[in-house]
């Protein structure tokens, strides 16, 4: 079993070449994914994060459907789950 | 009832299953508001007028500009300057004479947006701004009408169809205000996010198919890929958490 993350914003594109959904195992928090994909795309982290340690404020994080924001680092995984990264778009 | 000219102009679309003269009646009397005259209201209002929608309401407190017209399909360079709503609503009156089209140039506040939203059957956001976006929301869980959201950034769009109460509402999925700026975007992406929104306000109205309720549809243009996120209303929402 592992955990689906599909990675739906067009500012990861590039060094998630291009790939919008990936499994990943033996984690257990949101923060333990973004561990994971670092390795697996390097730059991974610094598109996630804003200056101040923040998730960047255009993307969102559902964890089997549901917003986690504001505490998305912490949140909790297990097998099974989905996972996915949006961004918010504004415009019109 | 239909007339002998308006069966003839919708023949095509009656010929659908399920849809039939009975679906154009619901059509010609259902009353919408379209919130936003610009990349993603332009085809909105053009499909929802050529489907003989009965009533359309079209907000916009913006002027054409220039810069405007690489996706705002309802304003050509004779009307960079004019108010939007005033040149919108002579555009879709021009497409289909059977229906009423009102344009008004307000903007949507915290003030005026009940009355706006007035007896509406339902909300179409075509909003370029997050915060607006919200307002509609709430107005619209609180008189307990649909609405139909749609964004797009560049080649790139997402969609959703929100019934209050029973699908996340906008503000469980914008639990935050993303930082606004000038975004990327070009005509096609707000056409096909628009026309999708259209869709599913014919859908909802006649009573066929299934709506993109409890899932965001995300388009992604360059790649010519639609992804499907189901989502679930957020634990505490201060929009619609109480109902
Ligand atoms: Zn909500």
């Amino acid at each position: 079993m592992s955990i689906t993350v599909t990675l739906a914003a067009a500012i990861m594109e590039e060094v998630t070449r291009s790939m919008d959904k990936v499994e990943v195992s033996g984690v257990s928090t949101f923060q333990d994914i973004l561990d994971k994909l670092e390795v697996m795309f390097p730059g991974f982290n610094e598109l996630m994060y804003n200056d101040n340690g923040r998730l960047n404020a255009i993307l969102d994080v559902y964890i089997n459907g549901e917003s986690v924001y504001p505490d998305e680092r912490v949140a909790k995984v297990k097998d099974g789950d989905v996972v996915s990264i949006t961004m918010l778009y504004e415009g019109g | 009832m239909l007339s002998e000219r308006e069966l003839k102009k919708y023949d095509r679309q009656m010929m659908i299953k399920d849809f039939g003269p009975e679906g154009q009646e619901k059509l010609k009397q259902a009353k919408v508001l379209i919130a936003g005259a610009g990349g993603l209201g332009s085809p909105i209002s053009v499909y929802l007028a050529a489907a003989g929608v009965g009533r359309l309401t079209i907000v916009d407190c913006d002027t054409v500009s220039i810069s405007n017209l690489n996706r705002q399909i309802m304003y050509g360079e004779k009307d960079v300057d004019r108010q939007k709503a005033q040149s919108a609503q002579e555009t879709i009156a021009g497409l289909n004479s059977d229906i009423i089209v009102r344009g008004i140039a307000e903007k949507i506040a915290e003030e005026n947006v009940d009355d706006l939203v007035g007896d509406n059957d339902l909300i179409v956001d075509a909003m370029d701004n997050v915060p607006t976006r919200l307002l509609i929301n709430k107005v619209a869980i609180k008189k307990s009408i649909p609405v139909f959201h749609g964004a797009v950034y560049g080649f790139d769009g997402r969609v959703t169809t929100i019934i209050p109460g029973v699908t996340p509402c906008l503000r469980c999925l914008y639990p935050k205000i993303p930082p606004s700026s000038k975004f990327p975007v070009v005509g096609v992406a707000p056409a096909i996010i628009g026309c999708i929104q259209a869709a599913e306000v014919i859908k909802y109205i006649v009573g066929i198919g299934e709506l993109l309720t409890g899932r965001i549809l995300i388009y992604d243009g360059l790649k010519s890929r639609f992804l499907h996120i189901d989502v679930k209303r957020k634990t505490g929402c201060d929009a619609c958490g109480h109902i």
